[in-house]
């Protein structure tokens, strides 16, 4: 079960930002990416998270080659790979409360109604939001427990493969602790693969079993 | 530029056909006999027979598609038709007429954007304040007034009751010739109240996005900058606020073209506006489908135009055509 | 060193529909010039609104009390030329590796220094200067900004004794207008040469033909070297940066760093507003730790990352990666509804009864973590 880039290259409109990458994160393991900023490593993780089609390359889900993004990828296929971005304001719909938006990607597959609530209490719980908390809207909580909200969606479909996208630049050092333990507690419970993209050099060699750089990730071979 | 020039004329080909045919189809399903409008008073004299005959005479008893694919193919050669509702070629209808038509409108257009502008972005200056609530109080007000009413209350309060300004028409009866301060005269309250009613929907739209600007993060940086007053409102704010603004014009111009014929009919301005209704009423196709067209081609030229400009003023946006 | 600003008693309250923020409660701070104060916490403490609430930009429904004083130069005439410290040659014509300096005026100061022009000895010709030191000047004013209103904070405070880099530099500059634009009308505005630009530009590290662009076309480092620049433009006595690093990677983030701390050497005073511990570390001479609308410890930053007192900023410091990398446990409070004594005292381990009453101090905590028991 592994989630692998090879030979991954994309951009924007004409404008290529990523050449030749490849990548590999086995399960169970926390790789760390770093690199200069615009040298394509959000790129890189849309590219993972199947939301962007690569102009060469593939990305290799547990061993199939995966062509197509967004939904012309079965759910069944999506939902084994999770997201946490940098900004947890843009990634939260704001007429949601925070149960809701932890919901979603329940909702979204038809999971039976009578067991999502279940879901969502046990990660709460996890991720140290408190029932007060989940019955607001995003306006009304710090950036921190948003976050941890958004952390929570992103473990809702029991992911095979997390990736982080800078997921704790904006975070103060106590909740960026606590975001880096649940997912370590949850890697441990179910044997996930994580990507960790960060600049912060202390983080990555503290949290990641190997870190990549990302000029060394796209050289030809 | 030239590229997309010439996709929207293409494009606009297609809606211009589009527009005429639905226009055809919409007077064929009128219950209006143009013999009989024709006829006036002596329609209800006239035999059967001669009523018969001037309908041949004119084709309209002849199925649809054929008096379309005949219009059309006296259009593509120039002849526009003949009125039946004003006895004259459409042609001359249109000349005579369509002149006034644009001075009312552009006039009213340039009142409306200026008066909008400026009370709009004092409103949003001062928002909350007594100006504020009583400019939006009276634009919600005139909203819902509809514009015949208010030509008419116009001209019960100034012409009537006041005399100030002449209750209708371009020139006074008297006159024998059209002169500069005469019609100037005659044009104050047709525009002031075209451009009244139709001045509520911009001041509210600038006096919103203005409002809002002001407090978004990059006027609040060129504040803390320490730039001047009115640079941050003129350099910073407007600028953005208002982008939008320049394609609302466009596409907002057919209200006030509709607006346009009211006004002329309640002031008997000589404009086509006030000849459509009465050809409408006498099912005057041809001199309706050549003001359908017209209407048509000035919006989607209108539209090009505010389009252009857009593409000017924001960098971020590239015509797409 | 004298005192730049002094803020005592700031209150900051928003009122929306149904409930009060208590953005910030009773704020004392004191930033002196050369000195770089970095006011540290978690997002949604209150520290952003203190930046705002300095310059008079916060929105209509907020409510302050309180006092901040800044200290301005002598009202007319003797206003700074430029900040480049050329020196005047000495007498005797020319030599190689001669540099000129044009010094400020104003009248003498406590602490100025006079120094003599290196020529190989006094010789005719040779003249002295004085050098400007940080003490008070005669002719200097106070100024409260929170009551001085809007005229007087829009000509003479913001951009020219006041600088602000801001939070989201990608949303704080205006898309239609270049860079070379925003950076000439604002060096315009406090009276200098336009054509600067480049300059000013290069010094943020920004390269000059980066401002041919509109902001949009601007990366994320980009966008925040523009923002640097523009607040650098007018000189000012006192710079505010607002989450500088966020989104930045780390040679940036510490090119940003010497800046503002460059900033201070050469006299001006920078309160740095971060979440970013490191970055407070790296640079701060003082710290404050801002919980919960309030501060609840102010120390010289070496003693405060050695060994800090308020169980607050000892969770913070633990949470770091090179620590123990562990949480604190539960969450802040809501700034809607803070309870009336420590606001810590839900998450703390030390606490007591005493604890239901509001501590105050340079420590704001009735069981203070004492130098003896942080771990070595």
């Amino acid at each position: 079960m592994s989630l692998v880039a090879d030979g991954v290259s994309a951009g924007y409109r004409g404008r290529r930002v990523l050449t030749d990458a490849s990548l590999t994160v086995e399960a169970g393991e926390t790789v760390g990416l770093r690199g200069p900023s615009g040298s394509g490593k959000s790129t890189l993780v849309r590219v993972l998270a199947l939301l962007h089609a690569p102009e060469t390359g593939h990305v290799i889900l547990d061993g199939e080659r995966i062509t197509g993004t967004r939904h012309r990828v079965p759910a069944s296929v999506r939902t084994r790979i999770g997201v946490l971005f940098q900004s947890p304001r843009a990634s939260a719909d704001p007429r949601l409360t925070l149960e809701q938006l932890i919901a979603e990607p329940l909702l979204a597959v038809r999971h039976p109604r009578d067991l999502i609530a279940g879901r969502v209490a046990e990660l709460a719980d996890r991720a140290g939001l408190t029932a007060d908390l989940l019955a607001r809207r995003p306006h009304a909580v710090s950036d921190g427990q948003l976050q941890r909200a958004c952390l929570a969606r992103a473990l809702v479909h029991r992911p095979r493969h997390l990736l982080c996208d800078e997921a704790t630049t904006m975070l103060d050092a106590s909740t960026q602790a606590l975001v880096a333990s649940v997912i370590i507690g949850e890697q441990r419970a179910t044997g996930m693969g994580v990507l960790v993209v960060s600049h912060d050099p202390a983080l990555l060699e503290r949290w990641a079993d190997r870190v990549e750089d990302l000029t060394t990730v796209t050289r030809s071979h | 530029m030239i590229r997309v020039i010439l996709r929207r004329l293409a494009f606009a080909l297609p809606v211009l056909m589009a527009t005429s045919i639905g226009m055809f189809l919409l007077g064929a399903a009128s219950p209006m006999d143009p013999a009989r409008q024709y006829a006036g008073a002596a329609a209800f004299t006239m035999s059967e027979e001669n009523l018969h005959q001037i309908r041949d005479n004119w084709g309209v008893d002849d199925p649809l598609h054929e008096q379309y694919l005949r219009w059309a193919g006296n259009l593509l050669q120039g002849d526009l038709g003949w009125s039946t509702s004003r006895h004259q070629a459409v042609g001359e209808v249109i000349a005579g007429r369509a002149g006034w038509t644009l001075l009312l409108i552009g006039l009213t257009l340039v009142v409306v954007l200026i008066g909008s502008l400026v009370a709009g972005t004092i409103a949003a200056y001062r928002r909350g304040g007594l100006l504020d609530r009583g400019v939006r109080a009276a634009a919600y007000a005139v909203q819902s007034m509809p514009s015949f009413w208010l030509a008419l209350a116009a001209i019960a309060v100034f012409s009537l009751g006041l005399g100030w300004f002449p209750a209708g028409g371009l020139t006074d009866v008297r006159a024998t010739s059209v002169t500069f301060a005469d019609v100037a005269h005659h044009l104050v309250l047709p525009v002031t109240v075209l451009a009244i009613s139709q001045a509520p929907w911009f001041l509210l739209f600038v006096r919103d996005s203005v409002a809002e600007s002001l407090r978004e993060d990059h006027v609040l940086a060129a504040r803390a900058r320490g730039l001047a007053g009115r640079t941050v409102l003129f350099g910073h704010a407007l600028r953005t606020a208002l982008l939008p603004f320049l394609t609302l014009v466009g596409t907002h111009l057919p209200e006030l073209v509709g607006g346009s014929v009211l006004v002329e009919t309640v002031f008997s301005l000589p404009g086509l506006g006030a000849v459509s209704v009465h050809a409408a009423l006498g099912s005057d196709f041809p001199l309706l489908a050549a003001i359908t067209l017209i209407t048509t081609a000035v919006v989607l030229t209108a539209n090009l135009f505010t389009d252009l400009a857009y593409t000017a003023a924001d960098p971020r946006v590239r015509i797409d055509g | 060193m004298t005192d730049l600003l002094e803020i005592t008693g700031l209150t900051v309250r928003f009122r929306l529909r149904d409930a009060v923020v208590q953005a910030v409660t009773n704020l004392d701070l004191t930033v002196r010039r050369g000195e770089l104060l970095a006011v540290v916490g978690e997002s949604g403490c209150g520290k952003s609104v203190l930046a705002h609430a300095l310059l008079g930009l916060l929105p209509a429904n907020a409510g302050v009390t309180g006092r901040a004083l800044i200290t301005l130069p002598p009202a007319a005439g003797v206003a700074r030329t430029s900040t480049d410290r050329t020196f005047v040659l000495p007498g005797g014509g020319e030599r190689p590796g001669d540099r000129t300096v044009v010094l400020p005026g104003g009248g003498e100061r406590p602490g100025d220094r006079t120094v003599v022009l290196p020529g190989g000895g006094e010789r005719p010709g040779d003249r002295t200067f004085v050098l400007p030191g940080g003490g008070e000047r005669p002719g200097d004013r106070t100024v409260d900004l929170l009551g001085c209103g809007e005229t007087t904070l829009a000509r003479q405070i913001r951009g020219r004794r006041i600088g602000l880099i801001p939070q989201s530099p990608a949303t704080a500059l205006t898309v239609v207008r270049k860079g070379r634009r925003l950076l000439a009308e604002t060096l315009k505005q406090h009276g200098r040469d336009p054509r600067l630009a480049d300059q000013v530009a290069a010094e943020a590290g920004l390269d000059p033909a980066d401002l041919e662009r509109y902001p949009f076309e601007l990366s994320g480092g980009m966008a925040q070297r523009l923002c640097t620049a523009l607040a650098l433009a007018s000189d000012p006595e006192l710079l505010i940066a607002d989450e500088p690093t966020s989104g930045l990677d780390r040679p940036l983030v510490d090119h940003t760093l010497d800046l503002l701390r460059r900033r201070c050497d050469e006299g001006a005073a920078v309160l740095l507003i971060t979440h970013d511990l490191a970055a407070a570390e790296r640079v701060a001479d003082t710290v404050a730790v801002m919980y919960a609308s309030r501060i609840v410890e102010h120390r010289p930053a070496a003693d405060l990352f050695r060994a800090p007192a308020h169980p607050y900023s000892q969770g913070l410091l633990n949470a770091l990666p090179d620590r123990d990398f562990r949480a604190i446990p539960g969450h802040p409070p809501m700034l809607t509804a803070l309870p009336p004594g420590c606001a810590f005292a839900a998450r703390c381990t030390r606490v007591t009864d005493a604890c239901k009453v509001q501590p105050a101090g340079p420590v704001a905590c009735h069981h203070p973590l004492t130098t003896a028991e942080v771990p070595a």
